[in-house]
């Protein structure tokens, strides 16, 4: 018993069911040396041209591009690139007509050709020795080479050696009516051809390789012979459509029928075309990518038939141009049995396009109905029912196609063919063919959905899960520091917080509506507020708060426009009273001035304005006025007093500054408005109002700001009378027995100052911007001055404090070397 | 009689006892209904027919709810679901109607998100990448259309957009393409004919 492959060898041929015998139309069609057809205005390239994805775009429009270079770039074998076919510039990237029976729009590269074509950007030839199928493999991907048949299978993935190869089939065959390039290429190019081919067998090292043709093209077979060595078979097939299709090629060389959904390959076989082979020593021995193919124009409007070299992205209109025919014309690109009309004559040649037909518009014979004469299932090769096939396409019942294999039609059109009644079988194939996949498309998604819905789920759950076990962690972690310290922080709190809890009774009110009964909890805030004044009490034992009513008490006297002599022996007191009396002094000269004549009617209001300037002249001339303190009366044996004194005194002296100085006065005013503003605005109006009247009337120069002045100042003045009425009339005396009252008085002033200033702080935090075009349009310099201090935050306020302590220190030092000269 | 009766006896023992083995040893988990059901949803979570996901609705139909809720799935759904369960086949809910439209995948017009995250904690299948602050955008190949990520865009830049049709996706229409089929014989006739006349 023979061997497979002996058989093979010997030149057994098998058969396969069906096919027909249509018309070959092929012996008026000039296949002699192809004419290279001139370039065209536009070239359109579009990307993929190829089943698999699509590479990625490596070129720019406004780019110059070579022949050959390459336009898209991929690592990966299902994306082959394409590559100019011309020397040009690239015009657009845009979606243009595709080369598809829907004519739907897809990326393509646009070249405009330059006028000379002289410069390619081929790879470099590969040498024989360093042949190696990986090598070749590579070559064949960056040259861009899918299958030339028509279903343009990236050839890299085919030739990449996975699996054992028996037979390799180079596939001559070319069966539809009219189609002649690939005869063409056979009779022209039979050396290049086959030395392609053994490049493939190169790259795959098959037991056997046959090229085969169908015996209608006897020049195409003997020039094979002639060109073939011994280790390549060429042998002739008898004509019959579709032995040109995969599998029936594959049948009728070897005798193998391939299962459904088998590959070739599933079976140890593999099958090229001519062209790709052709392509593959282009891409070898020439580094040449494949960037133009041989095209058959025929039909019954071409006058001349014949086949020409035509650029990739040429436009079949450009194509028909050739044979004088207009664009009224309507073009089949592929074969008559298999080729579809092009909706759009500015589609491209593409690298599977192997024909474009110019025919009569066939009569469309009416279809009629179905008569079950089964000739459908005569003709097609791959053995199913047609005739069932339509009955559930008509019926959009894809299940059932689907168990009859509808998936498996390679649409050749045989059906179609024989039909007696006119009924295009393939086209209703084809449509429910499109159906079954856009369902698949649609389960394959819904499948994905599904998964990333679960994994989404079970994410969320996952998590969850963490943060209970973390919260558990936690608990647990406070149960042990619990036992470990004796007593759980948080069952401490909570009991802390219930021993604290009243229970809420409701109870009746007048109205008889039920009321929580609030009682305990007001004895409970009465309770909170007597500890308070407790504790007030207690404080005022200190002397910086009796320096501060002093203080106040001065104003009061102020207020009243008695000269107040310093009753108080306490000097702290006595410093506090001096300090308030040149404030009150300075308020003679702001009314000198003349900007507010009526001040002086409200003390208060003076007051504040004097303590004002006061303070800011202290800050611009804090240093000065350190250095050029007049001497102390050193009566104080502590020189932090005596630093006080000399600092009132200098206030006194920068207060008297402003009269001198009208700019100075600006200055001050403008910062007192700024800090009545603010305590306007932070105070409760109806508060004040009683009391405020007197100085509205008062005010004229300004009315609104002095009110607002008057307003601030009074409420303080206010709030320090009732402080003191609170806590008695023998709360000053207590601070009388302090040891040390000259310090107590530096103390009292420094957290007057310090309190001052972060009153100031506010004010300008919380109405900077009210207070800034007041400051503003009175004064540029007040403006500057307003809003200079960038007291922004409490540490900002306190370093200042800090600052001003320091300078405190150092005044009295200076103070002290003085004292010492 | 007796004899016959100890037979039947033993007989009905026997088999109880191969049945109620069977029924513990191969026991079916879960409702199988409800999975086939499932198979037959659309599973783009949208929730539009009131449950949560397509997995809460299968398990619904399969306790009775009715089978025309769906508006992804469109009346093909709710025929395969009537074929299934052996129903007649009911018209698709109109508030369902109302809904079914050309399957759309969400759009985020970056320039106006703010990256607030909202629509990623509503996206069911996580197709929407993003952080806190920064600009989110649609994995439009994972995206089911649901729409359910709309709604809480605070600032309104997420938008359906229908899916365009490639050469790919598209569907073969009977007047569109047109194959030349030779009648051979006819034309050679009338090549014949001409050369005669």
């Amino acid at each position: 018993m023979r061997s497979w492959l002996d058989k093979i060898k010997q030149g057994q041929l098998w058969r396969y069911q069906g096919g027909v015998h249509p018309a070959t139309k092929k012996d008026n069609i000039d296949c002699d040396k192809p004419e290279t057809l001139t370039l065209a205005k536009q070239l359109v390239v579009p990307l993929q041209q190829h089943i698999g994805s699509p590479a990625k775009v490596c070129v720019e429009v406004g780019s110059t591009v070579k022949t050959g270079q390459a336009l898209t770039e991929s690592r990966f074998y299902q994306s082959p690139p394409v590559h100019a076919p011309c020397c040009g510039t690239v015009v657009a990237i845009e979606a243009r007509p595709s080369a598809h029976p829907s004519g739907i729009s897809e990326l393509a590269v646009v070249i405009e050709p330059s006028s000379i074509q002289d410069q390619n950007a081929f790879m470099a030839p590969l040498l024989e020795a360093e042949l190696t199928p990986e090598l070749i493999c590579e070559r064949v991907h960056q040259a861009g080479i899918s299958g030339m048949g028509g279903a343009g299978f990236p050839a890299a993935l085919k030739i990449s050696p996975n699996k054992p190869l028996d037979v390799l089939i180079i596939n001559g065959a070319e069966c539809e009516p009219y189609i002649s390039s690939d005869d063409c290429l056979m009779r022209n190019y039979a050396e290049a051809l086959l030395r392609g081919v053994s490049l493939l067998e190169k790259a795959l090292s098959p037991k056997l390789v046959i090229v085969a043709v169908e015996d209608d093209k006897p020049e195409a077979i003997k020039a094979l012979q002639a060109a073939a060595g011994d280790n390549i078979v060429v042998r002739a097939i008898p004509t019959k459509y579709p032995s040109g299709g995969e599998k029936q090629l594959v049948q009728v060389l070897t005798g193998r029928e391939l299962k459904a959904g088998q590959l070739p390959i599933d079976q140890g076989i593999l099958v090229h075309n001519v062209g790709t082979a052709y392509a593959v020593q282009r891409a070898v021995d020439h580094g040449e990518p494949l960037i133009s193919r041989i095209v058959t124009l025929a039909g019954d409007h071409v006058g001349e038939p014949r086949n020409y070299w035509v650029a990739i992205g040429t436009p079949v209109s450009h194509l028909l141009e050739q044979q004088k025919l207009g664009t009224h014309h309507q073009a089949i690109m592929g074969g008559s049995m298999m080729g579809f009309m092009l909706p759009n004559l500015a589609s491209p040649i593409v690298k599977t396009a192997n024909c474009i037909l110019v025919n009569n518009t066939p009569a469309q014979a009416q279809e009629q109905a179905c008569i079950r004469c089964g000739e459908c299932a005569q003709a097609c090769p791959m053995g199913l029912l047609p005739q069932q096939l339509y009955w559930y396409a008509k019926g959009d019942d894809l299940e059932k196609s689907r168990s009859y294999k509808l998936m498996d039609c390679i649409e050749c059109g045989a059906c179609a063919y024989v039909c007696p009644s006119a009924i295009p079988l393939v086209q209703y194939y084809r449509q429910t063919k499109a159906k079954v996949r856009a369902e698949d498309l649609l389960a394959h998604e819904a499948e994905r959905a599904k998964q990333r819905f679960d994994a989404r789920k079970l994410r969320l759950e996952k998590e969850q899960a963490e943060r209970k076990a973390r919260q558990k962690q936690a608990a647990e972690r406070r149960l042990q520091q619990a036992q470990g310290a004796g007593n759980d922080p948080v069952k401490a709190a909570l009991q802390r917080m219930q021993s604290k809890q009243v229970e809420i009774k409701a109870i009746e009110n007048e109205q008889g509506e039920l009321v929580p009964d609030n009682s305990a909890a007001i004895a409970a805030r009465k309770a909170r507020k007597a500890q308070a004044r407790a504790a007030k009490d207690a404080k005022t034992t200190n002397t910086a708060v009796a320096a501060a009513l002093a203080r106040a008490k001065a104003k009061r006297e102020g207020d009243n426009e008695q000269s107040a002599p310093a009753k108080s022996d306490n000097p702290a007191v006595a410093a506090a009273i001096a300090r308030a009396k040149a404030k009150r002094n300075s308020e003679q000269p702001t009314e000198a001035e003349g900007s507010k004549p009526a001040t002086s009617a409200n003390p208060a209001v003076a007051a504040a304005i004097a303590r004002a300037k006061a303070k800011k002249a202290q800050q611009t001339d804090a240093s000065e006025s350190d250095d050029t303190a007049v001497k102390p009366s050193s009566s104080s044996s502590n020189p932090a007093v005596a630093a006080a004194i000399a600092r009132a005194k200098a206030k006194k002296q920068a207060a008297e500054q402003p009269s001198a100085n009208a700019k100075d006065a600006a200055v001050a005013a403008a910062v007192a408005r700024a800090k009545a503003k603010k305590a306007s605005q932070s105070e409760q109006p109806e508060l004040e109002r009683p009391e405020n009247a007197e100085s509205q009337t008062a005010s004229s120069a300004n009315p609104a700001v002095a009110a607002a002045i008057a307003r601030a100042k009074a409420k303080k003045a206010q709030a320090e009378l009732q402080a003191q009425d609170e806590n008695a009339a023998g709360d000053a005396k207590p601070a009388k027995s302090s040891a040390n009252p000259a310090v107590a008085a530096a103390i009292a002033r420094a957290k007057a100052k310090k309190m001052a200033q972060e009153q100031l702080q506010q004010a300008q935090n919380e109405h900077s911007e009210d207070a800034r075009p007041v400051a503003s349009s009175d004064s540029p310099v007040e403006s500057s001055d307003a809003t200079s201090p960038p007291k922004r935050s409490a540490a900002v306020a306190k370093a200042i404090a800090a600052a001003k302590a320091k300078q405190a220190a150092k005044a009295a030092s200076s103070m002290e070397s003085d004292n010492d000269e | 009689m007796i004899e016959a009766i100890i037979a039947l006896t033993v007989l009905a023992a026997i088999f109880g006892g191969i049945l109620g083995f069977a029924a513990i040893r191969y026991r079916v988990e879960g409702d199988p209904i409800a999975d086939q059901v499932e198979q037959l949803l659309p599973q783009t979570q949208c929730g539009q027919c009131g449950h949560p996901g397509c997995r809460p609705y299968a398990e619904a139909i399969a306790k009775g709810e009715a089978i025309n809720k769906c508006p992804p799935g469109g009346q093909e759904t709710v025929e395969k679901l009537a074929d299934l369960l052996g129903v007649e086949v009911p018209e698709l809910d109109a508030s369902a109607q109302e809904k079914e439209k050309p399957k759309s995948v969400a759009f985020i017009h970056e320039e106006a998100c703010i990256g607030c995250t909202k629509c990623i904690q509503a996206c069911p299948v996580d197709a929407i990448v993003g952080a806190n602050k920064q600009m989110h955008t649609i994995i439009t190949k994972e995206c089911t259309g649901c729409e359910l990520c709309v709604a809480p865009c605070p600032t309104d830049c997420i938008e359906m957009r229908p899916i365009a049709q490639t050469s790919r996706t598209w569907d073969w229409q009977l007047n569109k393409i047109d194959i030349a089929v030779i009648d051979v014989a006819s034309e050679s006739a009338k090549l014949e004919e001409a050369d005669n006349a």
